[in-house]
């Protein structure tokens, strides 16, 4: 292993072996490079911006209760996604009798590009878990097999999911070639005396 | 379009999802808040007590030492009774027998003329 820099930034090991002693700034410093990846995740998931907020927290707690549980020599994206997703399926377990909610849009709106786009169609013709699965590979950059450690399932499975994925969209962009880009699914704002919005007349 | 174009086309179009401002913060807050609710000495002390509870209720009785307090000496009607008690029961059935006897006795001799008194 190649030495660091005096002044470079610590890597993500040697964070989790200060976290592990008890040192809750440096885990405050891993909290700042991976929740992004954990909310997103989440998000994809829950497709519930607030539900994926609440869960990128309650992950962090838990992760930081466990860290003691937690192989240092393993990348830890993976292990915390791992929390992430079985704390979303107690959330779900939890809020069972509640009619389900709206699905918001995960993607945000795409710069204007000549290409077709391809996440904001995953999205709306994939499962969860497909879409998911095409995430962790193609977004963060996890192997098949960590992600079916992530998402419970063996790697063939994975592999088997994925592939399937790139051929529904593949049938879907032969079947509707790109045209003009799609509507903002996220709703106008409501009119309210704390965003300024005027009622259109 | 085949698959390996979409291979292509995942790759180079990843998107960034926007996390709100807060997020962090509520993190590192909530990171903090259990952190302090975990070292409450409260809780710490509890394993100690219990192990404290579950000695006392397991340890064998302890026997009476003196402490100062002076015993008081048997009572002695308490040593009569146990005196009367370890008689032997034959010997006072021997002496009611005894009595029996002597009574009939004197019944026997009071009842009976004498011969004197017949010879007169």
């Amino acid at each position: 292993m190649a030495p660091h820099a005096p002044d470079s930034p610590p890597d993500e090991a040697s964070l989790v072996r200060q976290s592990r002693a008890g040192s809750l700034e440096a885990f405050d410093q891993l909290v700042h490079e991976l929740h992004p990846k954990v909310h997103a995740f989440l998000l994809t998931l829950t497709r519930n911006r607030q539900d994926a907020e609440d869960l990128t927290q309650e992950t962090f707690v838990r992760a930081w209760r466990k860290l003691d549980r937690f192989d240092p020599s393993r990348p830890l994206l993976p292990w915390l996604l791992t929390i992430a997703r079985r704390q979303s399926i107690a959330m779900l377990r939890k809020n069972r009798p509640l009619p389900p909610l709206e699905l918001e849009s995960v993607i945000p709106a795409p710069e204007p590009s000549p290409g077709p786009d391809l996440w904001r169609t995953a999205e709306t013709h994939l499962s969860r878990d497909a879409f998911s699965a095409l995430w962790l590979h193609y977004r963060e950059e996890l192997s098949l097999a960590e992600v079916g450690k992530v998402l419970g399932k063996r790697e063939g499975a994975v592999k088997v999911l994925v592939h399937r994925a790139r051929r529904t969209l593949a049938e879907k962009l032969r079947n509707d070639p790109p045209g003009p880009p799609p509507l903002p699914v996220t709703p106008p704002p409501i009119p309210s005396i704390w965003n300024n919005t005027r009622v259109p007349s | 379009m085949n698959e390996s174009d979409i291979d292509r086309l995942l790759r180079q179009q990843a998107p960034d999802i926007p996390v709100r401002p807060g997020l962090e913060a509520r993190i590192h807050m909530a990171l903090r808040q259990r952190r302090r609710r975990r070292l409450h000495p409260g809780w710490l002390a509890l394993p100690a007590t219990a192990l404290v509870a579950l000695l006392a209720f397991l340890a064998p009785p302890e026997e009476t030492a003196p402490t100062g307090v002076t015993v008081a000496p048997p009572e002695p009607a308490a040593e009569a009774e146990s005196a009367l008690t370890a008689l032997n029961p034959l010997g006072s059935e021997a002496e009611a027998i005894r009595n029996d006897a002597e009574r009939t006795g004197r019944f026997l001799i009071d009842c009976l003329p004498s011969l004197s008194v017949a010879e007169r």
